[in-house]
């Protein structure tokens, strides 16, 4: 690959993750579902990760959370460091489980987004923010998961569709 | 391959000790933001607004759809008619909610010798664990850290940090607000904080021991936090929460905003007399 269609490449990659974090402010921030919001910068990096494996999942979640952070991170750093583990974390299960029913992904997805949000209280308070575990994980960590898993079907569908997947042959998908 | 590897684990630890040291020195609390982050912001804001809007107006339609419906399995003879009454109310309902709050804003600036400026939300943050919005307005117009924001019915919360055009605004749900307030009826000194929670709700705790609370006791500011003048409305006491003999009494808030709900605010300009920070 040429240097020129290099930066054209990563030029397109960072427009895509630009655009995916302005719906998520933009529109899904505005639509709370038992007051949570969904995390589509999560869901996104996650389900690349899923697709494309670790370095992939890697590489984008670093830049998502890049961007996220300079969009409005209350810690700057804490989301390029989360997200980029979730990219990787997204890229190791998918060499262990098998992804080929639309339920697969949204489960995986459940357990990180849970982990991913204990994680989130647990640097911020590392770093004095002092958020509480106990209302925390009942009324934040909790639904938001559900959130995230039920957004994360239509979200796997659409990635797959457009990345479709590396190293493999063409999935098929079921809900059953 | 080995002095490959060798470099890539020298980056990532690089990396990760870069990270660590930015989240340390934004960790604490800080007015303005990088020139980065200022630029980033200016130039999402125009399409974050769009979006909201956009969402705005399409849940605003769900919602007229639902209620349509009702009536419609409700009454099926009077729809047309109830239409268009309906149509009719809403319109004259939006009308005087916005007289009262043009009157309240008009009262309140004669008051308390401040201008406000009206701001629209156009973003919201993207994690659950922290409650801000950005508004439309920044420093060209204005808008300094620090400022308080009101909505009909209260106080919103206060601006943290400013970009050009637009400014994040603290919230008071959120976990790092605080502000000081007291029981209307009372006059019992409080602090309201923000709790990482998504019942909407707010914890109070009085200052004095002998503080008596009631549920649905008004609290409004106190006027010595030194960002918000006193007398704005933050909400009523929805539960007291039982504490042992001898500490200071508990309660629970619910705030005096719709926060779920919240489209236009208006940031309390500095009078011209007043320091800026």
């Amino acid at each position: 690959m040429t240097p020129y269609n290099w930066l054209m490449r990563l030029g397109g990659v960072l427009l895509a993750l630009v655009g995916v974090l302005v719906v998520q402010t933009g529109v899904l921030s505005h639509l709370p579902l038992a007051g949570a919001r969904p995390n589509l910068p999560f869901i996104v990096v996650a389900v690349i990760g899923l697709l494309r494996g670790s370095p992939v999942g890697l590489g984008i979640g670093l830049l998502m959370g890049f961007l996220s952070d300079l969009r409005g991170g209350v810690l700057v750093g804490m989301q390029t460091v989360l997200l980029g583990l979730v990219g990787l974390a997204g890229g190791w299960t998918a060499t262990k489980v098998f992804r080929d029913n639309l339920l697969v992904p949204a489960a995986i997805i459940a357990i990180l987004s849970a982990v991913y949000e204990l994680l989130y209280i647990a640097v911020a308070n590392a770093f004095g923010l002092g958020l509480p575990w106990d209302i925390g994980v009942l009324q934040v960590v909790v639904p938001t998961t559900v959130y995230n898993s039920l957004l994360t079907i239509p979200v796997y569908w659409c990635c797959l569709r457009l990345l479709g997947r590396v190293r493999q042959e063409a999935p098929t998908i079921s809900f059953f | 391959m080995e002095e490959h590897q060798r470099w890539r684990s020298f980056f990532v630890g690089l990396l990760v000790l870069v990270l660590l040291a930015i989240m340390f020195v934004t960790a604490r609390p800080r007015d303005s933001l990088t020139p980065v982050e200022r630029a980033f912001r200016d130039v999402l804001a125009p399409v974050e607004a769009a979006l909201a809007t956009a969402t705005h107006r399409v849940r605003m339609t769900v919602d007229e759809w639902q209620m349509w419906r009702d009536v419609r399995e409700e009454n099926r003879r009077l729809r047309r008619e109830l239409m268009a009454l309906r149509a009719e109310r809403q319109r004259l309902q939006e009308a005087q909610r916005e007289n009262i709050f043009l009157r309240s804003v008009l009262g309140l600036a004669r008051e308390t010798d401040h201008s406000l400026l009206p701001a629209a939300v156009v973003a919201r943050p993207i994690s659950n664990w922290w409650s801000h919005i950005t508004i439309n307005r920044g420093r060209r117009d204005g808008v300094q850290a620090r400022m308080p924001v009101l909505a009909q019915g209260g106080v919103v919360g206060y601006v943290y940090s400013v970009s050009e055009r637009t400014a994040d605004v603290l919230l008071l749900l959120d976990p790092k607000s605080a502000l000081g307030a007291i029981v209307n009826r009372t006059s019992d000194p409080l602090v309201v904080e923000g709790v990482a929670s998504l019942e909407g709700r707010v914890h109070a705790r009085a200052l004095v021991a002998e503080a008596d609370l009631q549920e649905g006791d008004e609290i409004v500011t106190s006027g010595l936090s030194q960002i918000f003048p006193r007398g704005l409305p933050v909400g009523r006491i929805a539960e007291v929460i039982d504490t042992p003999p001898g500490r200071a009494a508990e309660a629970w808030v619910a705030p005096a905003v719709d926060f779920a709900r919240l489209e236009a605010v208006a940031v309390l300009l500095a009078s011209d007399g007043a320091e800026s920070d």
